[in-house]
């Protein structure tokens, strides 16, 4: 089966996952008890502006209707309006989508960063002091609550040592670069300003870091365990009979089958660090989907709920399928079936 | 046949690895800490003293107290019976439903078969945690539903589990040896894979106590778990959120204790792991 | 002067379980241009020993004891290993199985060039035409697609032939081909013997043939040393020892194989194991299996006797 087939085919898969995903959210919200209007108006709202709001969402049409309706929209790429923001939530979500990104990515080159050398350093000084160490390392980071690391690690350096700044992607006084990508750290650098650049790079510092660390744990062991299972074969042996300096074994003889595996299991991580991310964003003042979401589950606003929910299964979905390709793709062993 | 650990061969081996033993040592301490609550707590967690609202920790107040007076040393001690109680329900709940399905799914095949893992498939394209949340977050706060939340989150991976165990012991020859002398179906459900699917399940739940612990964390934190004023860890340290540049203790101690806990759990989990890798490998 | 002199080695695996003494005090000289073989079951040490002689043991063994001389010069002994040099360059290794002897995620080329770019010094062009080179000369039909290929494409018989390549490609001194055709099928078994054969007499190079197979040996080898249990108990011109076995070990192991053609012999079976390295019998070490064992047997150790100029036995039988 060709490459092209198989994303096809992965493709359409997805998208009935994602849609059977919209379907089950949709009907949980719409089912249990709540109503969205009136928590967001409140208790002292007079009753006919409650029904009219109510109307204009919707809200007040059977449930089946409002599930075609739904779909409806869904196909036209539709998401409805946030009760909340009274804006159509597709626009809610391209605004904040490029925070949660650009901080997911900052995160996930943290993690890497960090995790793979401490693997195969742990891997390669097994069962001596330094494993040991990083495998501790990587216990408590898995272990950790990131929201609580989040708090501690702005108390410290940044309440008390102020060497880091605080919550926000920039200062409050810096003005915000014109909008390309809405990533604000590429933003100020295609636009020139660096100092904007800089601010925005100290202000990834913190919650990349703490999103970064929990991931980069799960990485290291990983690495960990894949770079032992190389070491096992044979292959390495007759590497060094060839003579080759203990470099070029590390890199092309040990590292380069090791890291194979590995790609696989960033998909995972991704998806971690998307949980992440709604953990730590309204830590840190991170105008991104995680913070949306969070928003939005608390005032019950539904069709926010359900379209943060859909992007979401729809972006790890996405890099799922884009993690399986790679790993298809650099693997030599693998045909795609 | 039969070929799951014995219990007491398992309890030996994990006192032969440290860390085992060091993960145990953390877990007592705290279930035994959580159980004893009631006598050692030096004060009612529901005890609002405004008067002494907001004090450092002291030889009055071990931990402090919060913004209503509570004394936080009592509130994190009740409050490890509410995680501990969450965190282990919601394993066992999800263990189950996934046996349920798994068993179900793997014995019969077919469609049905087809059907269930499609829907196992849905449930795991997801961050596991944004779906406790959204669950969460639509049922009413509260114990069981923060429960409910986490356990519908999680018992995908144990329904792929049970399903690859059933489907396995269900191609072994002595099955159908068993079926052509006329054992009936619930016989061999009952006999011969029931057996083997619960260990494996009940070992996986095992390891992963600890991110249910974290996961039940996180909905207190975001305020889907709990509702106050009972004290839940997560919930503690949203609870001293806005006021950490201050107050640090207030987040800073249920935290710790939500840390503490998942590391023992983990250290549990990963010598479990590493016992039945190497044997099922 | 023999290119490789081995003195009294001495290799120990450390393990929880106990101490394993896989080689346990072997004096080998092997002369430039001779091709011996090493004989014996699996557990005989021989396997160690080729490793031992690169230099390549890892924890939980060491070299307890004895040097390892080549070319004149000490290269590993308990005080150290100084093979790192020699390796790949005047001395290669082929191994059992090339599949898994073959990086899985480079292909055949980038293998190739990658020795003779590191030892040679060529460029990755030169290196890469005389990878192509060198398919040719061990036969491989396609060398174009093979140099683009991954080890998991080829056949076992084709991976082999490209370890041979690799092998061959720095012109080493020595090879030592630890049962480089065990992992084949039978008929490509013996295409590589053949192959392998051609391509040795046409050098002036030494090669140390690691192998459980008699018959092996008879094909490939102007002298053979059989080992037994960590030791050399016999050793000597091939034919020779084909035609005139003296050590009891030696014996069984050729009356167990089926030969056409020749004096139906009865088929003797060697009974027992071979022991557990852990603690060898006392004495002479094959004695337990020895059906012409002696009252001096279980007591002391024969030690390698020089027969003639091209024969040693270590036996209580010969004086």
């Amino acid at each position: 089966m060709s490459l092209y087939s198989y994303i096809l085919r992965r493709s359409l898969y997805m998208m009935i996952v994602v849609l059977g995903i919209a379907t089950i959210v949709f009907f949980i919200t719409r089912i249990l008890p709540g109503d969205p209007v009136g928590a967001i108006l409140g208790p002292q709202a007079p009753p006919d502006v409650v029904d009219k709001v109510r109307r204009e969402y919707g809200f007040d049409k059977p449930i089946y209707v409002q599930y075609i309706d739904f779909l409806i929209n869904l196909f036209k790429g539709e998401l409805g309006k946030s009760v909340s923001t009274n804006r159509p939530v597709i626009e809610d979500i391209k605004e904040r989508f490029p925070a949660t990104f650009e901080l997911a990515t900052a995160s996930l080159i943290v993690a890497i960063v960090i995790g793979i050398p401490m693997g195969i350093i742990s891997a390669l000084r097994k069962d001596g002091a330094l494993d040991h160490l990083i495998r501790l390392i990587s216990l408590f980071g898995v272990s950790m609550p990131v929201f609580w690391l989040g708090l501690i690690l702005l108390l410290i350096f940044y309440f008390r040592l102020g060497i880091l700044p605080g919550p926000g992607r920039l200062d409050p006084y810096i003005p915000s670069p014109p909008r390309i990508t809405g990533l604000v750290t590429l933003d100020s650098l295609l636009t020139g300003n660096f100092d904007v650049f800089k601010n925005a790079i100290a202000h990834l510092i913190l919650p990349a870091t703490v999103l970064g660390y929990f991931s980069s744990a799960y990485i290291a062991r990983v690495t960990r365990a894949s770079v032992l299972e190389v070491l096992r074969q044979e292959h390495v042996k007759f590497a060094r009979s060839k003579g080759l300096s203990s470099g070029a074994i590390l890199t092309r003889h040990i590292i380069k089958p090791a890291l194979i595996p590995i790609i696989t299991v960033l998909g995972l991580v991704y998806g971690g660090l998307l949980e992440g991310a709604v953990l730590t964003e309204t830590i840190f003042g991170w105008p991104g989907l995680g913070s949306y979401l969070t928003r939005a589950m608390i005032y019950m606003d539904y069709n926010a709920i359900v379209g943060g929910v859909v992007i979401i299964a729809i972006i790890y979905s996405v890099i799922n399928l884009i993690v399986d390709v790679l790993y298809s793709y650099i693997d030599p062993r693998i045909k795609y079936g | 046949m039969g070929d799951h650990m014995m219990m007491p061969e398992t309890l030996r081996e994990l006192m032969r690895r440290k860390l085992g033993v060091a993960g145990l040592i953390i877990i007592s301490f705290i279930i035994i800490l959580s159980l004893i609550a009631p006598i050692i707590a030096p004060y009612d967690p529901l005890d609002q003293r405004l008067d002494e609202r907001l004090q450092p920790p002291s030889s009055k107040h071990l931990m402090g107290t919060d913004k209503l007076g509570r004394d936080i040393f009592s509130r994190i001690l009740y409050g490890g019976r509410i995680s501990l109680f969450i965190a282990v329900s919601s394993v066992v709940l999800a263990t189950l439903i996934g046996m349920l399905i798994g068993l179900i799914s793997g014995y019969l095949g077919g469609r049905i078969d087809d059907l269930l893992m499609r829907i196992t498939d849905m449930f795991m394209a997801f961050p596991s945690l944004i779906l406790a949340l959204a669950i969460a977050a639509m049922l009413k706060p509260g114990m069981f539903n923060v429960i409910t939340a986490i356990s519908l989150s999680s018992w995908p991976q144990y329904a792929r589990m049970a399903r690859a165990v059933t489907i396995q012991v269900k191609n072994e020859p002595y099955i159908e040896a068993a079926v052509s002398i006329g054992a009936s179906n619930t016989r061999i459900l009952i006999g011969h894979i029931i057996p083997m699917v619960i260990p494996q399940v009940m070992i996986q739940g095992m390891i992963n106590l600890g991110g249910a612990i974290l996961t039940a964390a996180g909905l207190g934190f975001l305020g889907f778990g709990v509702p106050p004023p009972t004290p839940e860890w997560g919930l503690m340290v949203s609870e001293g959120r806005d006021l950490i540049q201050s107050h640090w203790w207030i987040s800073t101690f249920p935290g710790l204790m939500i840390f503490l806990s998942v590391v023992g759990f983990n250290l549990l989990g990963d010598q479990l792991r590493d016992i039945f890798d190497v044997r099922y490998r | 002067m023999p290119i490789l002199e081995v003195k009294n080695l001495k290799i120990y695996y450390f393990t929880p379980s106990g101490i394993v003494k896989a080689v346990d005090g072997v004096d080998l000289y092997i002369e430039r241009g001779e091709t011996r073989c090493i004989v014996g079951e699996s557990g005989s040490g021989k396997s160690t020993l080729g490793m031992g002689i690169a230099g390549l043991i890892d924890h939980p063994g060491r070299i307890v004891d004895g040097e390892v001389i080549f070319d004149g010069k000490i290269v590993a002994s308990k005080n150290g290993i100084y093979t790192q040099r020699l390796l790949g360059r005047r001395i290669t290794l082929i191994f059992q199985d090339p599949r898994s002897a073959l990086n899985p995620v480079m292909t055949v080329g980038e293998q190739i060039s990658e020795t003779l770019q590191h030892n040679l010094g060529l460029d990755r062009r030169e290196a890469y035409k005389i990878a192509y080179d060198l398919l040719r000369k061990v036969e491989i039909p396609d060398p174009e697609r093979v140099l683009h290929s991954y080890p998991h494409e080829l056949s076992g018989g084709m991976a082999q032939r490209v370890v041979i390549a690799i092998a061959l490609s720095t012109e080493p001194d020595l090879i030592i081909a630890d049962e480089p055709t065990s992992a084949l099928d039978v008929t490509v078994q013996a295409e590589i013997l053949r192959l392998f054969r051609s391509l040795v007499k046409s050098g002036k190079r030494s090669v140390l043939f690691i192998t459980h197979d008699l018959s092996v040996a008879l094909e490939i080898c102007d002298t053979t040393s059989i080992m037994y249990a960590g030791k050399i108990v016999e050793e000597g011109l091939t034919r020779e020892i084909f035609e005139k076995p003296l050590h009891p070990y030696t014996q069984a192991l050729l009356s167990s194989i089926p030969r056409i053609g020749l004096k139906t012999g009865k088929l003797m079976s060697i009974s027992g194991e071979p022991p557990l390295m852990i603690e060898p019998p006392k004495g002479c070490r094959f004695h337990p299996r020895c059906p012409f064992k002696l009252e001096i047997c279980d007591k002391q150790e024969p030690i390698l006797i020089n027969l003639s100029e091209t024969r040693r036995v270590a036996c209580h039988l010969y004086k």
